[in-house]
């Protein structure tokens, strides 16, 4: 986890093919091909789109979707998390990919989506009302933040 | 602030402060990589344990992880500090109080009388240069007795907590959960429900449930609603029958801010709750749940490591004389604690440093469904932690919660290990089982009969 990648909302719009890769022509896809799927059937298409001088995604017609970016050193995504607040006390992670990468047997992804993970965790915490995030790539499984957690404004 | 350095064969390893000492000595987790503040690598990990074993113990009275001025835990420990107690160990470095600690001079006689001269940095800095072996070893010479309708702690006995969450918070299932657990022999330590939805109405109806069936069967245990602290004193206000006040608690002051709480608030809520006087051989009764990674995951961090933080979420504990201290050590997940490796660890160390600290260690052997994890650690867990004397074990029907979804033990595992560990519920609750005709007449646990009183009540 020595290599400096941050977590971040923003991302130019000079990394929209990048992001293409990333998103929708990612190597790993056919692993996670059933949440993937349930994910479109569920809530929609994913579509990248450009506002304001930065790329943003959208699922479906949905409102409120939100994403994160993992992000390398060099400014390019590595990985990107999508999610929303499907109920008051709900997150519910739509999609979150990490870019395949060639690192002679290192388990390079595994850092980048912890820090997804904690990112989405973080977003969950500042967000009244929140108490557990459901990941649908993990079987509709949710996690609780804590087991009695109360979030303060 | 000094500056730290140790020379490695050809290779310099500078430490900036303290709490970059302690990051770098910890051994690896996914947590304090993801804070950024791990060791880079192995020779550096092992330069910064050089560093610790040779730091005076009052290097840690000296220099506060956390700002002393801006954080109101890092005062409740410097001004708790008790110096009389600290005398004992006061010329030691951290490497002389491990081999201290594990000397057979050294009993938990000696070990409770230093308790309060010892700082949750000072805990955690000796773990860390501690093999899982050596935490196993001092933490069993370590009995930490408190009581409230039962006693726990003592030597030869392994509590359990008996937990029947539902989903809906229905009570026909919580009911069943619970006449489960019982028959088990579980639910010395507490029966306590982790509500689904944190309000008043639904505390106190659970609350209210929880003492009916505890009374209806004359039942020495304790019952709990995990509410939030606040939930709870507002329950205490309206007279329902609370037990135990239950509260998340953290290492910094930021961390429990985002908990929504505050060390006076803890203080309210323990005092209220004393004015209720509904314990029956004991006065200890806050419960506290922790867990590494909690500072983390809110941004509250610090810089410190997670390790060294849930030691100070026992600074704060040990200040409320609880009833039961639990360590939730793989519930909050692998961004935190990543595999069973780093989960097993972890269960070790917290059980070390809160019994150094003087608290009654329990443990949540458990995962969550995205880790690299599985049943099989649990029992490795469990085992360990059983013969390292942990107070008491979570359980859950299945070793499944299927409302904080996530993997713990189950019930049998529970009968299982104090089976091979020889070891026994609290005096109190085993006296219970076989006036419930629950035990043969070598004291183990039998299937009851259909006309036990138990299933009696509840046919239709």
């Amino acid at each position: 986890m020595n290599e400096t990648v941050a977590i971040t909302s923003k991302l130019g719009t000079d990394q929209r093919n990048a992001l293409e890769q990333v998103l929708f022509f990612n190597a790993n896809q056919h692993r996670m091909r059933n949440g993937i799927e349930h994910s479109i059937q569920t809530y929609g298409v994913p579509a990248i789109y450009e506002q304001d001088g930065l790329l943003r995604i959208r699922v479906g017609d949905i409102q409120g979707v939100q994403s994160l970016f993992a992000v390398s050193s060099q400014g390019s995504p590595v990985g990107a998390a999508v999610f929303l607040r499907a109920a008051h006390e709900r997150f519910v992670v739509l999609h979150l990919v990490v870019a395949p990468r060639d690192a002679a047997g290192d388990d390079t992804n595994t850092p980048v989506l912890l820090k997804l993970m904690h990112g989405i965790r973080s977003a969950a915490r500042r967000t009244r009302g929140v108490d557990r995030i459901e990941l649908l790539y993990k079987e509709h499984n949710p996690m609780r933040l804590h087991g009695s957690l109360r979030l303060e404004g | 602030m000094a500056a730290y350095v140790q020379n490695l064969g050809l290779e310099s390893h500078r430490f900036d402060d303290l709490k970059s000492v302690l990051a770098c000595a910890t051994p690896a987790r996914s947590g304090d990589e993801l804070a950024g503040i791990a060791a880079s690598t192995n020779a550096r990990r092992v330069a910064a344990r050089r560093v610790l074993a040779d730091l005076p113990l009052k290097v840690f009275l000296q220099e506060a992880v956390v700002p002393y001025e801006s954080d109101e835990v890092t005062r409740l420990i410097i001004d708790g500090h008790d110096p009389a107690a600290f005398a004992t160990i006061s010329h030691m470095t951290v490497g002389d109080f491990r081999d201290w600690l594990l000397s057979h001079p050294v009993d938990g006689a000696l070990l409770a009388s230093i308790a309060n001269g010892v700082t949750p940095e000072m805990a955690a800095a000796v773990s860390k240069i501690m093999r899982n072996q050596d935490l196993l070893a001092v933490a069993a010479k370590i009995r930490v007795v408190t009581a409230f309708r039962n006693t726990l702690g003592l030597a030869g006995r392994l509590a359990s907590r008996l937990q029947p969450n539902h989903p809906t918070d229905n009570r026909d299932g919580i009911a069943g959960s619970i006449l489960d657990g019982l028959l088990y022999g579980i639910g010395d330590a507490v029966i306590g429900i982790n509500p689904a939805t944190d309000n008043l109405a639904t505390t106190i109806e659970l609350l209210e449930m929880l003492d009916a069936i505890r009374s209806r069967y004359d039942i020495p245990t304790q019952s709990c609603v995990l509410a939030h602290v606040t939930t709870t004193l507002r329950a205490i206000e309206r007279r329902a029958p609370v037990d135990l006040v239950f509260q998340s608690v953290a290492g910094t002051e930021a961390a429990n801010t985002g908990f929504g709480i505050n060390l006076a608030m803890l203080a309210e809520a323990k005092v209220a709750a004393e004015t209720l006087r509904r314990g029956t051989v004991g006065d200890n009764l806050m419960y506290f749940e922790t867990g590494q990674g909690s500072a983390l995951s809110a941004n509250a961090h610090h810089g410190v490591d997670q390790q060294t933080l849930e030691a100070r979420a026992y600074g704060v504990a040990r200040v409320y004389r609880p009833l039961l201290v639990n360590s939730v050590v793989g519930f909050i997940g692998p961004e935190y604690l990543y595999d069973s490796k780093q989960i097993i660890r972890a269960g070790l160390e917290d059980h070390f440093c809160g019994k150094l600290l003087g608290l009654p260690m329990g443990c949540d052997a458990c995962y969550t469904n995205h880790a690299q994890a599985d049943q099989d650690d649990m029992d490795s867990l469990m085992t360990l932690l059983g013969a390292a004397g942990v107070n008491f074990l979570i359980a859950v029907p299945g070793a499944d919660d299927v409302m904080l979804n996530y993997q713990s033990l189950s019930f049998h595992d529970i009968l299982g290990l104090r089976s091979l560990l020889g070891l026994l519920p609290a005096p109190e609750f085993l006296d219970w089982l076989g006036r419930m005709a629950l035990l043969d007449d070598r004291g183990r646990l039998v299937a009851p009969a259909e006309s036990n009183a138990l299933l009696q009540r509840i046919a239709p």
